[in-house]
């Protein structure tokens, strides 16, 4: 009977495993008789054997440290020390590598800041706004001079001697129309400064330094 | 001479003697089954030790279809393997760890390797470690313990035609594993 390699193959497997029938191995026989590929993997599948028993028994052909016998029948710590052990093992390795995270991101942030100091020191320096500083130049300096209103003036007038503008004149005296008697007193506000409220920090120093010149020019026509 | 029936129900009873005879008749085969998985004789030992313990818990439950080193090793495979899965995780870890903390470990040469001289042997032996647990377990089970198909079978409950085609399959894997050494 011909069989395939394959087959012949097979029934090599099983022969090893001494589960062949009479009949297969007639049959086997008669293939490797014929066929040298096939006696080849025969060989190579027994020297697989020939060297994998000794290669296991040099490995594994231990004896047991003797086993209590009070250990097995008695407590049963030994049963749990194993698993015990994981647990702490697990938990140091754990608590070790929480430290490590937590320490290297301290470093991580320690080094961002002294990367960066500048900012910290500058920022406390008080700056007084532009805003703020204009407003209160300008109410500081102002002052309200009494003036009796001759024959000839007309508010107008009054305003242009003064450097003060018409409205504001009208504000500060209660005034509902330009017209005016003369002997009567108005408030004349003399300011170094208009107090604007809006002026900017570039044109801060301008309204600084002529400082005393207004009130000279302010002091002139009253005296 | 006890039979394995009186000694069982002995040993339920809690005869100490009868402890240490089963412990003794067993221990050296229940400790190289797990040594040829675990590769690791102290675990082997703390293996072999949870077994009896594990065994002797049972043992009213056992029935007597199966035999009772079959029985015994099936107990002494499922602890093992779970020692195995222990280490794995815990050498999961230890890469993690490891690969965080750039630590470079020297690979670990196991002594044995050296002290094969036979350059097929040694090819065997590698190839032997190197196939999936279901071939591995199958081939020691079978040439290291020289256990016959019909017990390797209960002992991993799959019918005995997988135990075959699973043996066919390592056997060729080993013999592959040789013929590159005599290609080389």
């Amino acid at each position: 009977m011909q069989i395939t390699h394959e087959e012949a193959h097979q029934l090599i497997q099983f022969s090893m495993d001494q589960t062949l029938r009479p009949q297969e191995k007639n049959t086997l026989q008669a293939h490797l008789d014929d066929c040298m590929e096939c006696r080849y993997f025969a060989k190579e599948i027994q020297e697989v054997e020939a060297h994998l028993v000794p290669a296991m028994q040099k490995h594994w052909n231990l004896q047991p440290a003797p086993l209590s016998v009070e250990a097995i029948t008695g407590k049963r710590k030994p049963s749990l020390q194993p698993s015990l052990r994981l647990v702490t093992r697990t938990a140091i390795i754990g608590i070790v590598f929480a430290a490590f995270v937590f320490s290297s991101w301290q470093f991580a942030v320690s080094k961002g800041r002294s990367s960066t100091p500048m900012p910290v020191g500058v920022l406390p320096i008080p700056t007084p706004s532009g805003q703020s500083t204009s407003t209160k130049i300008s109410f500081e300096n102002c002052e309200e001079i009494i003036y009796q209103v001759q024959e000839n003036d007309t508010l107008e007038s009054i305003a242009a001697q003064f450097s003060v503008s018409k409205d504001k004149l009208m504000v500060v005296n209660n005034l509902a129309a330009e017209a005016i008697n003369p002997n009567t007193d108005l408030l004349i506000p003399i300011c170094n400064s208009t107090p604007t409220g809006t002026v900017h920090p570039s044109t801060l120093t301008t309204t600084f330094t002529p400082l005393t010149d207004p009130t000279a020019s302010a002091s002139t026509p009253s005296g | 001479m006890h039979s394995t029936a009186s000694l069982i129900s002995e040993c339920i009873a809690g005869n100490e003697a009868a402890i240490e005879m089963f412990v003794r008749q067993y221990e050296t085969g229940v400790f190289r089954l797990a040594l040829s998985i675990v590769s690791d004789p102290a675990e082997a030992n703390e293996i072999t030790q949870e077994t009896f313990i594990a065994a002797l818990r049972s043992l009213s439950s056992y029935e007597e279809k199966k035999s009772l080193k079959a029985w015994l090793y099936t107990i002494a495979l499922n602890h093992s393997r779970s020692h195995l899965r222990k280490r794995k995780t815990i050498e999961r870890l230890k890469n993690t760890l490891n690969s965080i903390f750039r630590v470079e470990t020297q690979k670990q040469v196991l002594p044995e390797e050296s002290v094969i001289q036979n350059d097929k042997e040694a090819e065997i032996w590698r190839a032997l470690n190197q196939l999936d647990e279901p071939f591995r377990i199958v081939i020691v089970l079978r040439y290291f313990h020289e256990l016959p198909i019909s017990e390797i079978s209960e002992i991993l409950s799959v019918n005995e035609g997988t135990i075959h085609s699973r043996l066919h399959t390592a056997r060729a894997r080993l013999r592959n594993a040789l013929n590159h050494l005599h290609g080389e």
